[in-house]
This record gives structure tokens, C-alpha cells and sequence, in this order.
């Protein structure tokens, strides 16, 4: 074995075995570094002395862009959405004479799952990349040496007011995303003379399905991948070299591991509230 | 004008190699300033970049040699303190001066909103009054990309000079500057050393005129990798090795 190891290092080739080990080390290293980047935003954002004027500006422009700017787009696919699964379910509940399970069925479908799920893809898609682009293309022209010369921190002026915008505004456009998917399947329904019941009923059911471990899923939800998504994109933004090919690659690697720890996040948080 | 006296910038033996980032190496560069003093440093040309100016403010780490700012060398600072520390400097940089999604009057007023609770009303009436001092109409609105380099130059020293800095790195402030804007400049430097600032100007172009104040003016020559005085220096009095 020993013997075998220095071929291999004098050859300057990895055995299999070795090769799978450092590509587990690496991608368990950058996992640590994630979680270090994304634990010191949260820090930092806790400081009421972190948040300068120009800060607080970079934090109402993040929220302005992932979150009010796309209020249109997510209410057209909450609409969607919801004459979708709201229509199929009361059609199948009626068929099985179950409708009182309208409630439950919802929850479980759109605040515990799809609510969450497509917000973060939303998020990413339109968020993660321009964040990771914008961020790559300044370390590339010099701006965030130039930032550090003036004194002003670019972790707390770039990076910080950006992952809490995006975890704000995944948070917020959630709710907004599980009200009118509600909202648009119940009038939906009641359009196409669906037996939807009186709206204080179907509120109600709603309501009473909803247990304070949906509150924690919904939070866990949005905070958590939101902090990931905004971390990684950064992280992905600020780690080119010189190059500006590198700007359009950092913006692919910042989606693809943010969908990958959004999904994994996803998994986890339902096992450990459900299961 | 009496100001008082005290070490601004202080560089003992200092060596930095050239890198990716810069066009020669810095061996050897002893230099201080003190308040009111004003070195004038000549290139062979026009945008040679040295690491100088970054080893000054900080932004890199000497190879060799210890460089102090207001008493406290930068390896022994906390990153907060480093910054506090930058917030003090006013610079016109010779490489990427603006921040790209922001317009120059917002990139003027960034390092004051960042670093002082001044009301903005105040930072943006400095600017303002440095801006038309420069013989610009009013601070310019538009992205530095849609910027004449001439008036981003000048913007650079409005921002260079906002909140009274205790030390001006200016390098290559002259470029592409007529010659009524230069002493217009020269004017501003020695406003800001009788305040009791330090400046270390870099230029490629004939020495500016600076004013007879009480802190001395002196002249030095890029002359391989370190700096030449063509005036008498005053030299650390204790000099060590960092």
C-alpha cells in the first residue's frame, strides 16, 4: 500500500480510490466554507453598527430586485398553480366524497412544498445569476479592490446586504406566492362551477389545517436556501481570478450549487418536520 | 497656518514585488510624512503602475520594510481598524477608480455616507463646492462609463479630497488635465495640507507648484524600483526592518 502510494505520487497520478477521497474533502470544504460565509452575513447583519446608509441602500435595492420586481412573474405562476392544484384536488376530493380534506391537502401541497420550491427556483434563476455575474464582473474590473481601498468592507457592502435580500424577499415572495395561489384557485373553482363552498368555509379549512410546524416548514423554507442561495452566489461572484470568461461560468456554478443545496435543504426540513 | 505636527505616513525599507497587478518591483523606499508635508514623486510614464500607493493605504502587504499610518502599522490593525484607518485616506487612483453600477456623484459620496454619520445634504454640498472649485458645472449624475475621462478625473478629486483626509495618494492626477485645472488642483492639495494633511502625489508630467507652507515639500525620481530624492529627505530617525 505504502509502496503503491509512492508510485502513485511519484507519477503524480491519483488512484481511484484517492481521487474520490480529495474530491470528497474538496466538495466537504467548499460545503464549510458556505456554511463560514453564510454564519458571518448573519453575524454581521445582527450589528446594528454593520448597517451604514450606503448598506442600507445596496439591502433596499437586493429587495427592490429579487423581491419587488418580481411580484408580477410570481403572482402569474401562483395563479397558475393554484387554479391547477386547487381544481385538482377539489375534483378528485369531490369524486371520492372526501371534500372536507380540501384543507390539509393544500397545505401539504402548496405551504409545505410547491409554495417554497418554486420561489427558491424563481429566486435563483433570476437572482442568483445576476448576483453571481454582477459580483464577478466587479472583482474582475477591480471594483472590489477599489471598495477595500476606501476602507468599506466588501463582505458587509456587497456580500451581506445581498444574501439577507434574498433570503427576505424568497420569505416574502412565498407568502404572496401560497395567498394568491389560494386565492386564484378558489375563484377558479368557483368560475367554473366547481363545488367550492362558501370562502369562510374554505378559509376555514385551510386555516385549521395549518399546525405550528407548518410555520417552522415555511420559515426553514425560505430563510435557509435563501441564506445558501445568496452565500453561494456571492462566493461563486467573488472567486473569479482575472478573466472575464469567467464571469458567465461563475454565474452557471452560483445557480447549479444553489439549486443543489436548496433541494437538499428542501429534503431535509420536510424529514425533519414530518417524518 | 500652524498645524500640528504628527506622522502621517511612515514607510522604513520597504520592498513589494511587481506581481500580475503591477508594471515594477518597490525595494528599499524609506519615506515619511508629516502633517503638512508633501512628497512629489516623477515617473518615466504616464500610468507606470508601482505598488506604492496600495502599500501606503494598506491594500499590500510589503515584502520587506513596515509602513505606518498615523503610528500604527497596517499588519498589526484589525480589519474594522484597517478600514476606519482607509476611510482617513483620500486617493485618485490610477487603475479602476468607480464603482460601475453606481452614478459618480453616488460613488463621490459613498466612502463619507460609509464612514461618518455627516446628512447627506452636507457631504453632497462639499462635493458640490469641491466639483464647481474644480471648475465642474455641478456633480456629474451619469454612470462613469458615459463619463468624459476629463470630468471623471476632476471627480476623482472631489472625491480624493471630501471630509478633510489625513493623507492624499494621488496618482497620476494630471492625466489628460489642462494645465488651469492642475494649479487649480495644486490649490486644493495645499488647502488640504494646511488642514494638516500629507500628500504623496505620483505624476509622469512636469512637478506640480506647491505652496511655501510650514510643512516641506519634496521631490523624488523612479529610479529602479525605488525612489530617488532630488531633494533632501528627511529619514526615519530609527529605521527597522519589519
Amino acid at each position: 500500500m505504502i509502496f503503491s502510494k509512492q508510485t502513485n505520487a511519484a507519477s503524480g497520478k491519483m488512484s481511484f480510490a484517492e481521487s474520490i477521497g480529495e474530491k470528497t474533502l474538496h466538495a466537504l470544504r467548499r460545503q464549510r466554507h458556505v456554511a463560514a460565509v453564510a454564519a458571518t452575513v448573519v453575524a454581521l447583519a445582527c450589528r446594528a453598527s454593520s448597517w451604514s446608509r450606503p448598506i442600507r441602500n445596496v439591502l433596499a435595492r437586493q429587495i427592490l430586485f429579487t423581491g419587488v420586481d418580481s411580484v408580477r412573474f410570481v403572482s402569474m405562476i401562483a395563479v397558475l398553480v393554484g387554479l391547477s392544484v386547487v381544481l385538482q384536488t377539489q375534483v378528485w376530493l369531490s369524486r371520492l366524497g372526501q371534500s372536507t380534506l380540501i384543507g390539509p391537502l393544500l397545505v401539504a401541497i402548496i405551504i409545505r412544498e410547491v409554495g417554497p420550491l418554486i420561489i427558491n427556483f424563481v429566486v435563483i434563476g433570476r437572482s442568483g445569476t445576476a448576483i453571481s455575474s454582477e459580483l464577478a464582473t466587479m472583482r474582475v474590473a477591480g471594483e472590489i479592490r477599489l471598495l477595500d481601498g476606501m476602507g468599506i468592507d466588501p463582505l458587509a457592502y456587497l456580500v451581506m446586504p445581498r444574501v439577507v435580500g434574498v433570503a427576505v424577499s424568497v420569505f416574502c415572495l412565498t407568502i404572496l406566492f401560497i395567498v394568491i395561489s389560494f386565492s386564484s384557485g378558489y375563484l377558479g373553482g368557483m368560475l367554473l362551477g366547481l363545488n367550492m363552498g362558501a370562502p369562510s368555509v374554505f378559509m376555514d379549512s385551510v386555516f385549521a389545517a395549518i399546525r405550528p410546524a407548518d410555520v417552522l416548514n415555511v420559515l426553514a423554507k425560505t430563510f435557509v436556501p435563501g441564506l445558501l442561495t445568496g452565500s453561494i452566489c456571492c462566493i461563486e461572484g467573488t472567486g473569479v481570478r482575472d478573466a472575464m470568461t469567467e464571469v458567465p461560468q461563475a454565474g452557471t456554478r452560483g445557480v447549479m450549487r444553489s439549486v443543489s443545496a436548496m433541494l437538499i435543504v428542501l429534503v431535509l426540513v420536510s424529514i425533519l418536520t414530518y417524518a | 497656518m500652524s498645524v500640528e505636527r504628527k506622522k502621517i505616513i511612515e514607510l522604513q525599507g520597504v520592498g513589494a514585488r511587481a506581481g500580475r497587478r503591477y508594471d515594477v518591483d518597490l525595494s528599499g523606499v524609506s519615506l515619511c510624512l508629516e502633517s503638512g508635508e508633501a512628497a512629489i514623486l516623477t515617473v518615466p510614464k504616464t500610468g507606470l503602475s508601482t505598488p506604492l500607493a496600495d502599500v501606503c493605504c494598506g491594500l499590500e502587504d510589503p515584502e520587506e520594510g513596515v509602513v505606518r499610518f498615523l503610528g500604527l502599522p497596517w499588519t498589526e490593525r484589525s480589519n474594522a481598524q484597517m478600514n476606519q484607518a482607509r476611510g482617513r485616506i483620500g486617493r485618485v487612483w490610477a487603475g479602476t477608480a468607480w464603482v460601475g453600477n453606481l452614478d459618480i456623484d453616488e460613488n463621490i459620496v459613498l466612502p463619507q455616507m460609509h464612514h461618518t454619520h455627516r446628512p447627506l445634504a452636507e457631504v453632497r454640498e462639499q462635493a458640490k463646492s469641491l466639483s464647481r472649485s474644480f471648475g465642474l458645472d455641478d456633480l456629474p449624475h451619469t454612470r462613469p462609463a458615459w463619463t468624459p475621462q476629463n470630468i471623471r478625473q476632476k471627480a476623482q478629486w472631489v472625491r480624493a479630497m471630501m471630509g478633510s483626509p489625513d493623507l492624499l495618494l494621488l496618482e497620476f492626477p494630471d492625466n489628460d488635465i489642462e494645465e488651469a485645472d492642475r494649479v487649480r488642483l495644486a490649490a486644493a492639495v495645499d488647502q488640504s495640507r494646511a488642514r494638516g494633511g500629507a500628500v504623496l502625489w505620483i505624476t509622469a508630467g512636469p512637478a506640480p507648484v506647491l505652496a511655501e507652507l510650514p510643512g516641506a515639500v519634496r521631490h523624488a525620481e523612479w529610479t529602479g524600483g525605488t525612489m530617488v530624492w532630488r531633494t533632501q529627505e528627511k529619514r526615519p530617525s530609527n529605521p527597522q526592518k519589519g
